[in-house]
């Protein structure tokens, strides 16, 4: 399986945050220039997906606490994540992604095991 | 001791069941679900000595708890059996 | 006449569900289900020696020392699943 080769806190980012590569790669534009804050149109003329996909992406981030926000008008986006740990996994991921991006994709995509959820639902705090 | 352990029994597949259930919500995986099925009716089996023994002396729900116990596993050979495909 | 079928019926369940554990043990590597898997084995092994000892019900010592023994299995792949992380 593809997902086995990824580092555990990779493959654990992945599984739980990301379920198309337009977030993956939302996330690690913000994440290669961690001081600058951005609107929902630079991400845009990067990513070129879609504007209001890449709006929701950015409020979503927001929420799972990846990024901070500034009310604007324009609302303006920069990579902050709080936690010590979600900051390292991104990290990971980012370095992983040049390497070993069909992995990654791969990741992205691969159905979830059901064996494996087995044994993590017995994990009392989800990772 | 053997209410003490029957407790515990019971209480630990009740730990079991939640816990499943919870992933089953998260995942929508269906062998938790099963899993979390097993689980519920072994807090019922476990509980059910308590009943039989302490509540009901007289009657012997031993049966009833043997039929419930082969249902239970029942349930979770038929999620690992049609639910993992690996 | 139910009771022996039923016996024999638990014990080839748990055999089989424990058999299962073992495969996803070697297939995950996870030992959590290394855990489960011997605690069904133990399960299975309680409906064997129930059926020896021709206990009447669950309170004789044998067996509730083995079930004990099987959900502290359970219990203790929990705890290590949690330890782990």
């Amino acid at each position: 399986m593809a997902s086995e080769s990824l580092p555990p806190a990779v493959a654990a980012l992945i599984s739980r945050y990301i379920r198309s590569v337009e977030q993956l790669e939302v996330l690690l534009l913000l994440h290669g220039q961690p001081e600058r804050f951005w609107t929902a149109d630079e991400v845009y003329d990067v990513i070129r997906s879609s504007r209001s996909s890449v709006m929701q992406r950015l409020e979503n981030f927001t929420a799972e606490e990846f990024l901070e926000t500034e009310p604007g008008p324009p609302r303006r986006f920069r990579y902050a994540p709080k936690a010590g740990e979600l900051r390292s996994a991104v990290d990971e991921t980012a370095t992983v992604y040049q390497t070993w991006r069909i992995r990654v994709i791969e990741a992205i995509f691969a159905p979830a095991d059901p064996v494996q959820s087995f044994a993590d639902a017995f994990k009392f705090r989800k990772t | 001791m053997a209410f003490t352990v029957y407790l515990l029994c019971a209480f630990a597949s009740l730990v079991c069941a939640v816990l499943l259930l919870r992933g089953y919500r998260a995942t929508g995986m269906r062998l938790l679900f099963w899993g979390a099925l097993c689980f519920s009716i072994f807090v019922a089996t476990n509980s059910l000595l308590f009943v039989d023994l302490v509540v009901f002396p007289q009657l012997d729900l031993a049966p009833y708890r043997h039929g419930f116990t082969l249902v239970a596993l029942s349930l979770l050979l038929y999620g690992l059996i049609f639910e993992t495909q690996s | 006449m139910l009771r022996p079928f039923l016996f024999g019926a638990i014990s080839m369940g748990c055999l089989t569900i424990a058999l299962f554990f073992f495969r996803f043990w070697r297939q995950t590597r996870d030992r959590f289900f290394l855990g489960f898997g011997a605690a069904f084995l133990l399960l299975m092994v309680e409906r064997f020696i129930m059926v020896t000892i021709d206990a009447t019900h669950e309170f004789a010592p044998f067996v509730y020392v083995v079930r004990l023994l099987a959900f502290l299995l359970i219990i203790a792949a929990i705890v290590d699943k949690n330890r782990k992380g």
